[in-house]
């Protein structure tokens, strides 16, 4: 008897919560805060998920996008931290550096990446693969250990294609590696050709889509793989070795786990500090069925390119709580993300 | 007064040098050597020639075109300076609405205000005008396209 | 299975002739119109990323239809801002103000815009026309273009500020170091240094040149009516000139037309040489080459017709990137190459191979869209001119409007609106003090990709680079194109102030 009473509790408090949920978004407006500008690859993806995620939320409130662009995406993030109001209408995904941001204690940063509460990502998946043109000879990892001066591209000091760049180079114990920066994804791909850079990192998905030719004609040799996160294999590229296998040092390995554990958080949605526990979990569940709605799913695909890998709130918090490694590695990482020389392994 | 303005420039190519100074060689090319410092020669050149008149001598006889409009205003000075000043306060006065109140009632208020008090046009007209400056910013933007414009201090 | 180039023109005309791509393309042509005529906000690269979702579930062409509509006939409707109100128009459009608004304001609005579209029109024909031509042949273009060509280019670009400082070479010659060290604003993507930011997180990525350019011409333009309270106190001028007259002056310079859009075309194929340019490399090449460069600045019809032929045409050119390379040319083109992959093709020469035939029914809406646009462009025209005769109460709001927004929207940031009244008072002070503000734009546009280039050319080559065949050969070119700046200057110094012009009763006074 006890035992059908508390269980009629236990269902009316069920019932009762969502219905509160229900009630909550119904007629609501959620600003999503986007760390863009307006127009953009990152706009359209964002507003494809809204689509969906509005759907998803019992209430089915609208969804309006509000544009922060800046400091790769320490605006939204602090704005987020300092001013949002943690009442679960204010969502934001800004640019997915703001994480590593935080972890290196570059100024600009006014945000606590552990008080954050998390919702998912879309794309916690990413393979790397270096690689470097015919022409320059440098045809297996012994030639390219041996040569002098390689010249590596990036399209910026800092930036995630440069950072892989600096790994690889440091992994390699490439000798005087030289990086040139200042170009577009696709210039560097132009450039490569042309002959100005010897070598470059690019993603998996972008080197089979858009520059197929590079691989099927064998007009790139392909060096070595970033699995992030780790031991998940590409499922064409599985026999290039992984970064880690060219480590000689805890160190190396240390800042090499250091970037995976970045990447893999992806770019998260979060919600500000403090938002109640309730609402934040009808936003964790309403973002877990997008990604897992075909329909989503379909059109992830189309726009991106790139299956939906999609990273639970849970699984970004552990990864985050594992991003804070030691003093020593944050600075190894430090020189790795600047534009100094590359110190040796 | 023109030599003031000359003065801006001086300060900036300084400004520039000076903050510049330290930085390592390949951050510091293009804005010390080939902006910053050549800037600041040529600064010293037009004072001098602004000094000695001597652009006033030749009359701006170097040949060449006259490549940025040069306004036909023809006013007498104080008119000029109160109306100048009128505008870059309704201007001014603009930005800061937007900044407090936010643009989609800055905006409107903005139009009606000037059209009102400045243009003295009809209420009606002024409210008409506002209100399709509204249908604009909140109608089209945050309502069609679904992207909010930043609430201004006091609502933020 | 491969088919002859001629059947897949032929294919890719024929997939046209249906109802709904030609509802598409209207649609896009529509949506183009009013974010030409609309404020800086909502542009081309908002429309696409609005529009993908949905175009993405139609068939390809009816997708594609739409979105070749909407860029092309912004880019040709973009001349109302810059003519009607003197506010410089999206990218491409910024050079139109020289010499468009001072037309405007003499009442030869109609005739001004009838050039702009006739001129973008045949601009953007042209443009489609090297498109065709180019589909067998366009990559060798491309990889000889490396970043030591591309700094020369950019010197040649500079050697432009020699023309655009016109008769105040010191004065010019400052404003253009002035804009060159705005352009180091912000963090250096080959250093990481923090260049001029303070600390002020604002200025870590520069400050945007849109906004800079909306108010160092757009708010000494709203100034003037605000100054004459047209409309009220003075008689609005009296129009003059027609659409038809503006046709016919396109149609006598057409040489110009063809050179300009070429000018547009290559800016478009090269990699790296941004929307920014284009028109100014246009204008400034006008001004260089014209035998009577007198007018210009002043109100002189191919100061309208050079940037705009350039920037349409710069369609064409972006479109021989984008679909013969797989190389995107700026945000547009970016989010065109994300539909095209959706919609299962893939672009490059892959494309070439399997589906020319769809490169062709984008190179016919391109060219189609391109003569609808000057059509909407003409029949608005005639409506929109008599702006000018609107009272200066109704003008100045709406030019507020105009800056206010468009620069809001860029960031959406607080700190733009300190921007714009900053610059907007120092642009004041420029004109009143005959500093050219092109010559500062130019500056501002050049610095950036000029550091970039010289620096990648450096880092890849050592000093070697010097010696490339191509390099030394636009040397020679830019150079040249200097020497002849000089010289028509020197030219020029016969001439006595008096037959110099009535404008120049104030800068007597000023200078």
């Amino acid at each position: 008897m006890i035992t059908i009473v508390s269980a009629a509790i236990l269902l009316l408090i069920f019932v009762a919560e969502a219905a509160i949920g229900q009630s909550f978004y119904e007629g609501k407006t959620i600003t999503m805060i986007a760390g863009t500008e307006p127009g953009g690859t990152l706009d359209m993806r964002t507003r494809a998920l809204t689509h969906f995620l509005k759907k998803h939320i019992p209430g089915e409130p609208t969804i309006i996008t509000e544009y922060m662009p800046g400091a790769g995406g320490r605006k939204a993030a602090n704005f987020m931290y300092r001013v949002a109001r943690p009442d679960g209408l204010t969502m934001a995904t800004p640019v997915s550096g703001f994480l590593i941001l935080a972890v290196l204690k570059e100024p600009g940063v006014d945000y606590d990446i552990g008080k954050f509460i998390y919702l998912g990502a879309p794309d916690g998946v990413a393979h790397y693969i270096f690689h470097s043109r015919k022409e320059a000879g440098l045809s297996d990892l012994d030639k390219l250990r041996a040569a002098s001066g390689v010249r590596i591209g990036a399209q910026a000091v800092g930036h995630t294609i440069y950072v892989v760049g600096r790994l690889f180079a440091y992994a390699l114990g490439l000798k005087d590696a030289r990086f040139v920066t200042g170009y577009s994804g696709v210039e560097l791909d132009g450039a490569l050709v042309r002959g100005e850079l010897d070598a470059r990192p690019n993603l998996a998905e972008t080197l089979v889509r858009r520059t197929p030719e590079f691989v099927e004609k064998g007009l790139m040799d392909l060096h070595g793989i970033l699995e992030a996160p780790a031991g998940k294999k590409h499922p064409r590229f599985s026999y290039l070795p992984e970064i880690a296998s060219f480590a000689r040092s805890e160190r190396a390995r240390g800042v090499i786990e250091m970037f995976r554990a970045s990447r893999v958080t992806g770019g998260p949605y979060i919600l500000p500090p403090g938002t109640p526990k309730e609402r934040a979990d009808i936003l964790k569940e309403a973002v877990r069925k997008t990604f897992n709605d075909p329909a989503y799913q379909t059109e992830y695909k189309k726009l991106v390119g790139d299956d939906l890998a999609p990273v639970t709130a849970d699984e970004i918090e552990k990864a985050i709580g594992a991003l804070r490694p030691d003093s020593e590695i944050i600075e190894l990482y430090k020189k790795m993300v600047g534009p100094g020389p590359l110190p040796s392994q | 007064m023109r030599a003031n303005f000359t003065l801006f420039f001086l300060a900036v190519f300084l400004v520039g040098a000076w903050a510049g100074w330290g930085w390592p060689n390949i951050a510091k090319i293009m804005p010390v050597y080939v902006a910053a410092i050549p800037g600041l020669l040529l600064v010293l050149v037009q004072l001098y020639r602004e000094a000695t008149g001597w652009e006033g001598r030749r009359g701006g006889a170097g040949g060449g075109i006259e490549m940025d409009e040069v306004t036909d205003v023809k006013l007498d000075r104080k008119t000029e300076f109160r109306r100048t000043v009128t505008y870059f306060s309704w201007f001014i006065g603009g930005a800061l609405g937007i900044w407090l109140l936010g643009i989609v009632i800055a905006l409107p208020l903005l139009v009606f205000l000037y059209a009102l008090i400045e243009g003295k046009e009809k209420w009606h007209t002024s409210l008409i005008m506002a209100a399709c400056t509204y249908l604009l910013i909140w109608g089209l933007f945050e309502y069609m396209l679904e992207s909010r414009w930043p609430p201004g201090l006091l609502f933020g | 299975m491969e088919i002859s180039l001629f059947d897949a023109a032929a294919k890719g005309f024929l997939s046209l002739l249906q109802l709904k791509v030609f509802l598409a393309m209207m649609i896009g042509v529509s949506i183009g119109t009013f974010t030409a005529v609309a404020p800086q906000g909502l542009g081309m690269p908002l429309v696409y990323a609005i529009a993908l979702p949905i175009v993405i579930k139609w068939e390809p062409i009816t997708g594609i239809a739409l979105l070749i509509g909407a860029s092309s006939v912004s880019a040709i409707c973009a001349a109302y801002l810059p003519i009607l109100f003197g506010i410089p128009g999206g990218s491409g459009s910024q050079a139109t103000v020289l010499d468009g608004y001072p037309m405007g304001k003499r009442g030869e609005g109609r005739r001004a815009l009838g050039a702009s579209f006739m001129a973008g029109g045949m601009g953007c024909l042209i443009g489609t026309f090297t498109l065709a031509l180019a589909i067998p042949a366009a990559r060798p273009l491309i990889y000889l273009m490396g970043s030591p060509e591309l700094f020369v280019v950019m010197l040649w670009g500079l050697s432009m500020v020699a023309v655009l400082a016109g008769r105040r070479p010191i004065k010019g010659l400052i404003a253009a170091a002035f804009g060159l060290l705005l352009a180091t604003v912000g963090q250096q993507a080959q250093s990481g240094v923090m260049r001029f930011v303070f600390d002020q997180p604002y200025l870590l990525d520069g400050i945007s040149i849109s906004i800079i350019a909306l108010a160092l011409f757009g708010i000494p333009s709203a100034l003037d009516l605000a100054l004459t309270k047209l409309g009220v106190e003075q008689q609005p001028v009296p129009l003059k000139g027609s659409l038809f007259d503006g046709v016919k002056d396109t149609l006598r310079n057409w040489w110009l037309v063809v050179r300009c859009s070429f000018v547009g075309v290559w800016v478009g194929i090269v990699p790296g040489l941004g929307s920014q340019v284009v028109d100014w490399l246009a204008y400034g090449h006008a001004a260089q080459t014209s035998k009577s460069p007198k007018n210009f600045g002043q109100g002189d019809v191919r100061g309208v017709i050079a940037p705009e032929s350039a920037n349409d045409a710069k369609d064409g050119g972006d479109l021989v990137t984008t679909l013969l390379l797989g190389f995107p040319q700026g945000v547009t083109t970016a989010l065109f190459i994300v539909a095209l992959l959706a919609w299962g093709y893939l672009p490059g020469p892959e494309m070439v191979k399997k589906n020319p035939e769809i490169i062709y029914s984008v190179v016919w809406l391109q060219g189609i869209s391109g003569i609808v646009g000057t059509l909407v462009g003409f029949f608005l025209a005639a409506q929109l001119a008599k702006l000018a005769e609107v009272r200066y109460t109704f003008m100045v709001p709406i030019m507020f409007i105009f800056i206010l927004m468009g620069a809001f929207s860029v960031n959406r940031d607080p700190v733009d609106l300190l921007v714009v009244i900053a610059f907007g008072i120092l642009g004041y002070f420029m004109r009143r003090f005959g500093y050219p503000r092109p010559a500062m734009i130019l500056g501002l546009v050049l610095g950036d990709l000029m550091e970039k280039y010289l620096y990648r050319s450096v880092a890849s080559y050592g000093f070697s680079w010097l010696a490339r065949p191509a390099v030394i050969v636009l040397l020679i070119l830019a150079a040249a194109s200097f020497i002849l700046t000089l010289r028509g200057r020197l030219k020029g110094r016969q001439e006595t102030p008096a037959s110099l012009g009535g404008a120049m009763a104030r800068t007597a006074d000023e200078s």
